[in-house]
């Protein structure tokens, strides 16, 4: 039986940006990863991790500017400029911010029909159709086609980038910070409609945030940026419950989880010092500077990205030696099973 | 309710603010009610649009005079902040009470340096000379963790980092040693990490100073982690008071309760997400009664009448006729709770 | 000094050539659009063809028209203005005996706008939406509508020929006789001033206004600062740069309409020079004219953007 090709895949994938003459921005760096099929792959990372960049460059929004971006195995940049805006169809982003991503002089329909406009394979009438099959999938009634994105709430705009992005058929959606803008109780609806959409159109997802209960909820597999790199990927079981770098670690700790205190099991790492500045990263390690178990070897040498347990990676030079605070995560694991 | 034995530090009673829209005026917040002892850490909170920061300006004298009017009373060690005289009122602004906000980007002055905000508040309050009142600065920014204060008294606010400038907040905040602090939505802006910085620092001065803390926030695991006591708000109104273990475990109010089951870690992975159907009543357009009957799996005829705030055990208080029949799942599922 | 003021000087004066090359160009091109003939005007009335025709030749003016400019450039970079046609006096020491009368009234008129505009535009900001924002809007309005040279006509007419409380036309110089100069310049530089005064009201009115309701200056109040401090202190600083860029504007506008101005008062000024020489087709002092005031304006200009740096901290990068 051959294995399931990724439906995504990064090998080295670098994105720098020229700052100036002598300053380079490394936002990604060499980061390998792959997506398979049907599942939700989480990237959790905090400002200045790259997360965003390379969500962008998922999906053909930056170029590479060394390493690869694979779709099913190929390369797109390799594609002709009209086959690339084809191609480019298949594999859609969901923002943060929905009162950015609409134009607040258009419609909802025609918001939701333009990609379809744009693609220009169907009549008029036709495309309306699609439009508005997609809004009702998303949960909104026929009556908000011809109102305004100022009419809405953020949940029920954020719905009609959704819909938007539903009409194209994508295999691929990439939702970087979808949620991050939402009131709890409207994440918990929109997170419920992504999930439906998943199971009715075999839909990929990668999902960027920072917010560890989200990504610990929905995904299956979970890789955490520091600073451009990964420093841990695997399921997202292992990496929450037992985390094999100290900043996976660090973030668990410092995730808030509503718990009263006599369930709290509360070892909590506090992260020291600040994020150092990702145009000049600290040598070797670059999470050492804030590492509360940062040895000489890690000034010295950079950890390899090595596959510590079976399916398990992590970039660190004691990975699966160090003692890992309980996260309160894991406390309310227990709690809910 | 009463909680504190001693004369609590702040009461609000009955707390209502309107804002003038158009030719007439629209009630934001109605009958808002608690207590806070000193040195208590209370935590107020809502989604958005309920008026929780509405509340919070409120105690602070923030709200623009011209467009907005509120009723009832806000008692601070028993002296009625509403009917106070400006210039009085003025002077109790970052000295007994102080405030701190949510982007610390675009609420520091920038173009002044944050060595000099320091200072000036304490100049404003207390009569001291600007080799002491820089002195002092640069102790508060080395209280709030800013490595190398003395340099970074002469800092812009840009020159910092998200979580540098938050901290430069609450020392500004904190420089006249305050008896309460409102953080209102002090962290959302920041990463986790540097947010349990903050969180952490601000727990720490809390218990040094004695000083008391209004937590406003949407984020019941900050909350949780942070306040003994917590006030939920929606569409305007207290609907749950309390302490935070008891709600968390045993929530009296629906929407407390759903609030807290929609939280994604608290459900197991890959599971749907209880999530509460309909959305947050607009402003002028109120259900009658209670605000949440609507959205309520447990409403009856009943929750259409007024629902005043009524007083329950373990010691709280909650907006619903029947709270003392339901048996509402918290952070436990129901039958684990019991 | 640092690099980054150092490059924006050096950039600046580079700016000089081409704006220069461009602004007489352009006038050069205008004027010969403009009826009229210098060497008849030299001839005088009864000359005969033969004879201006030989002036012309005498002049350089049978020679092809960019042929013409460049001899004109190839002078001027090196200093040389050349001298007027009609006077044959060297253009440069004109202009420069002129050109203190043309700055009196232009930076009078500066100063008058900033000490009227900078309060009227406070007032207003601190009284948004009351009467007294809307009668200071109105005035501010009106400035903008009014042209100055007539309004100098009416406080010629008032002031000077009605009340006599100032001389009606001419000026006096700065140095020798302040007084004088001044009574000589004031009404001139009120009737130059009413566009600046409406321009700056208003930018700074809104300036403010958006400074007043900002997120800082809720954390100003917060921390128990007076309204008073808070304006003054803070509100000031942060709109001094929109302040300042207007002020620039104030001046450029201000330097071109002295044309108008100066010859409503009969000022001896480069406005007046200007608008004779034009007449007479005296390209040589046009040129200049435009020459000198092109330096003028760039060097103030430039020293404003150095002032950005001062007043701004996020403009002070390394």
């Amino acid at each position: 039986m051959t294995a399931p090709q990724p439906l995504v895949a990064t090998r080295d994938l670098g994105v720098h940006f020229r700052l100036s003459r002598n300053t380079v921005l490394k936002a990604v760096d060499r980061v390998s990863f792959d997506v398979m099929p049907g599942e939700t792959f989480g990237i959790i990372g905090e400002s200045g991790s790259g997360k965003t960049t390379l969500g962008r460059a998922l999906v053909c929004l930056e170029a590479p500017s060394a390493g690869q971006v694979l779709h099913q195995g190929r390369d797109p940049y390799a594609l002709s400029r009209r086959q690339l805006r084809q191609h480019r169809r298949n594999y859609q982003v969901v923002f943060q911010d929905p009162n950015a991503a609409l134009d607040p002089r258009m419609t909802i329909l025609r918001s939701v029909r333009e990609p379809l406009d744009v693609a220009a394979t169907m009549p008029r009438a036709q495309r309306d159709e699609v439009a508005m099959q997609a809004m009702e999938r998303v949960g909104l009634s026929p009556e908000f086609a011809t109102r305004y994105p100022h009419e809405l709430s953020g949940g029920q705009k954020q719905r009609v980038c959704i819909a938007r992005v539903l009409t194209l058929r994508p295999s691929v959606i990439v939702c970087d910070e979808a949620v991050a803008a939402l009131d709890v109780s409207i994440q918990a609806d929109i997170l419920n409609l992504l999930a439906d959409l998943q199971r009715e159109f075999g839909l990929t997802y990668i999902f960027i945030t920072h917010n560890l209960g989200v990504v610990g909820h929905i995904s299956d597999r979970v890789a955490v940026m520091y600073l451009g790199r990964l420093v841990e990927m695997g399921e997202t079981e292992a990496v929450l419950a037992r985390p094999l770098h100290p900043y996976t670690d660090a973030l668990l700790s410092a995730e808030p989880v509503a718990l009263p205190s006599h369930m709290r099991t509360s070892q909590r790492v506090i992260l020291s010092g600040e994020l150092p500045s990702p145009v000049s990263p600290p040598s070797g390690c670059r999470f050492r500077t804030r590492c509360r178990f940062a040895q000489d070897l890690c000034a010295a040498k950079e950890p390899e990205w090595s596959e510590v347990e079976p399916g398990h990676w992590a970039a660190c030079h004691f990975a699966g030696t160090l003692p890992v605070s309980s996260s309160p995560l894991q406390g309310v694991a227990e709690v809910v099973a | 309710m009463d909680h504190a034995v001693k004369q609590p530090l702040l009461e609000v009673n009955k707390l209502s603010a309107f804002f003038r829209a158009g030719r007439g005026e629209v009630q934001v917040t109605r009958d808002v009610s608690f207590t806070m002892a000193p040195g208590e850490m209370v935590g107020l909170v809502g989604e958005s649009g309920c008026g929780k920061t509405v509340t919070g300006l409120a105690l602070m004298g923030l709200l623009p005079p011209a467009s907005s009017r509120l009723e009832g009373q806000i008692l601070l060690q028993g002296q009625d902040l509403i009917t106070m005289a400006p210039a009085t009122k003025r002077r109790l602004r970052g000295r007994r009470i102080s405030m701190i906000f949510q982007e610390p980007m675009s609420a520091l002055d920038p173009v002044f340096t944050i060595g000099h905000q320091i200072s000036e508040t304490l100049r404003a309050h207390q009569d001291v000379s600007r080799a002491e009142a820089r002195n002092r600065a640069i102790e508060a920014l080395a209280r709030v963790g800013i490595p190398e204060p003395a340099l970074r008294y002469d800092a812009y606010p840009h020159q910092l980092s998200g979580g540098m400038r938050q901290r430069a907040m609450i020392a500004i905040a904190l420089v006249c040693e305050p008896q309460l602090l409102i953080a209102d939505e002090p962290t959302t802006a920041l990463d986790v990490t540097v947010q349990a910085q903050i969180v952490d620092v601000l727990g720490e001065l809390c218990a040094r100073m004695g000083m008391a803390m209004l937590f406003i926030t949407h984020d019941l695991g900050l909350v949780s982690q942070t306040c003994s006591r917590l006030v939920t708000m929606y569409a305007g109104e207290v609907v749950e008071e309390g302490q935070v273990d008891d709600i968390l475990l045993r929530p009296r109010h629906p929407y407390s309760s759903g609030l807290l089951r929609s939280l994604p870690a608290l459900t197991q992975r890959k599971a749907r997400l209880p999530a509460i159907p309909g959305r947050v009543p607009v402003r002028g357009d109120m259900p009658p009664g209670c605000r949440f009957h609507p959205r309520c799996a447990h409403a009856q005829p009943e929750c259409t009448a007024p629902q005043p705030l009524r007083a329950v055990q373990p010691p709280g208080e909650v907006r619903c006729c029947r709270a003392k029949e339901l048996i509402l799942p918290g952070v436990l599922p129901v039958e684990r709770a019991a | 000094m640092n690099r980054r003021q150092m490059l924006l000087i050096g950039s600046r004066l580079l700016q000089v050539v081409p704006v220069v090359i461009l602004a007489t160009v352009a006038i050069f091109g205008l004027l010969q659009l403009v009826p009229g003939d210098p060497a008849a005007v030299i001839a005088g009335e009864y000359a005969t063809a033969e004879r201006i025709a030989d002036i012309r030749r005498m002049l350089g003016l049978d020679r092809p028209v960019w042929e013409q400019y460049v001899v004109w450039l190839g002078h001027a970079v090196q200093g040389d203005l050349s001298t007027s046609l009609i006077t044959g006096q060297p253009v440069l020491d004109e202009v420069l005996r002129r050109l203190p009368n043309t700055l009196l009234i232009t930076v009078l008129a500066l100063v008058l706008a900033v000490v009227i505009g900078v309060p009227l535009g406070i007032l207003a900001a601190t009284r948004v939406d009351r009467p007294t924002d809307r009668i200071v809007t109105t005035i501010a309005s009106l400035g903008v509508a009014v042209p100055n040279f007539w309004l100098g006509m009416i406080l010629v007419g008032f002031f000077a020929l009605g009340l006599g409380w100032f001389p009606t036309t001419g000026a006096a110089s700065l140095t020798q006789d302040p007084l004088r100069a001044l009574s000589h310049a004031a009404l001139p530089a009120l009737a130059l001033a009413t566009g600046g005064i409406a321009e700056i009201t208003r930018q700074l009115r809104s300036a403010l206004i958006e400074v007043l309701s900002s997120q800082y200056v809720r954390t100003l109040h917060a921390k128990g600062l007076s309204n008073a401090r808070i304006l003054w202190q803070h509100g000031l600083k942060n709109v001094s740069l929109t302040l300042l860029t207007v002020v620039g504007l104030v001046f450029n506008r201000a330097l071109g309409a002295t044309v108008a101005i100066e010859a409503v008062f009969a000022i001896p000024g480069t406005g007046s020079l200007v608008v004779a020489s034009a007449t007479n087709k005296d390209f040589p002092v046009v040129q200049g004219v435009v020459f000198v005031l092109v330096l003028i304006v760039i060097g103030l200009n430039l020293m404003i953007d150095l002032l950005y740096s001062l007043l701004d901290p996020r403009v002070n990068r390394r």
